[in-house]
């Protein structure tokens, strides 16, 4: 996410803090989907994501007046998604494991020149690899390599210091190499 | 320097993570082939995660929080603002009560000059079951209770 979009986001906040539901609604439609893609890899679980998601939304409406313009509003929402997710994965104890292939826009098979990994096969991998790690490891991973979040603003949402994030992304990257060559 | 754990391989990654540590690994990938190896695996597979696909089925959240055509916000609203809402129809409401009200009163009302009101009809009219045949005849007198037959 550039400079001016994250100035973009935080003017729309500022104007839905003052009780300007337009601008809540084109936060909302901004960010619903990076929230599910986060939540739907986390939880490893469509449905719930889905009303995770709907709840992150519910809440953070409910508390935009409290917003300031200190925390970026993508941190801001994001540590209200994380802190609903872990609240289920806490009382869940267990979730479902379904399936994330379903409905998946699978990218062109065909290997590209630049050695990314590109095919389906390769998807369903990693995929498959990240929903085996564990979930302190995979909610990192995601917010760095997927939202591709500055390490000050994983931080912010997960609640750790920078220290942690630096050692746990490490760590987490590790963890799931050494599940994609088992 | 040996070589490095993986989780050190997969730290030098970061631009964030600077220092002479970082530089004793660079050095060290680019004369050890195993490391560069891994490094490279390291490197595919965060390429790879950045490039996953969108999992499809995402809510349309924003359909709740979109105003409606007139303005009117669709979100959802608290007990208060719903109690508010409401009290808005309370006069209509309250006209309405009073004129059926009114409507019920003034059909038991009573006018005075008006048409005498006419008692309810008598029981009596049951006689047609009593046991005078039709005609007032009586089999034997004292059968027939009635003046009538008396006479």
């Amino acid at each position: 996410m550039d400079a001016e979009a994250e100035l973009e986001d935080d003017r729309q906040a500022v104007r839905a803090s003052a009780g300007d539901a337009r601008a809540y609604a084109w936060l909302v439609a901004r960010h619903q989907g990076a929230v599910y893609r986060y939540l739907v890899r986390l939880t490893q679980a469509p449905e719930i994501a889905r009303e995770l998601t709907q709840d992150t939304f519910l809440h953070a409406y409910q508390a935009i007046r409290t917003w300031r313009p200190e925390a970026r509003f993508r941190t801001w929402l994001f540590r209200i998604a994380h802190n609903l997710a872990l609240d289920h994965l806490r009382r869940a104890g267990r979730v479902r494991m379904e399936p994330l292939e379903s409905g998946m826009d699978v990218p062109d098979p065909a290997p590209g020149p630049d050695g990314r990994l590109e095919t389906a096969q390769k998807v369903r991998q990693l995929e498959q690899a990240l929903a085996a790690i564990a979930p302190a490891h995979r909610e990192i991973l995601l917010l760095r390599e997927i939202e591709d979040m500055s390490y000050e603003d994983i931080a912010r949402t997960l609640n750790l210091n920078l220290g942690t994030v630096r050692s746990r992304i490490a760590r987490a990257r590790a963890a799931l190499l050494a599940v994609l060559r088992a | 320097m040996p070589c490095p754990r993986t989780v050190l391989l997969c730290a030098s990654l970061d631009p964030e993570w600077t220092g002479r540590r970082r530089e004793l690994i660079q050095a060290h990938v680019a004369a050890c082939p195993v490391c560069a190896a891994e490094l490279r695996a390291i490197r595919a597979m965060t390429a790879g995660l950045k490039a996953l696909p969108d999992p499809g089925g995402s809510p349309d959240v924003s359909r709740a929080w979109h105003p409606a055509p007139a303005g009117r916000r669709k979100a959802p609203a608290s007990f208060g603002d719903a109690v508010r809402s409401w009290l808005g129809w309370l006069p209509a409401a309250m006209a309405v009560t009073a004129s059926l009200a009114a409507g019920i009163g003034l059909a038991d009302w009573s006018w005075p000059g008006g048409p005498p009101v006419r008692p309810e009809a008598p029981m009596a009219r049951l006689d047609a079951f009593g046991p005078v045949p039709p005609g007032g005849l009586c089999a034997a007198a004292g059968l027939c209770g009635t003046p009538k037959e008396n006479t």
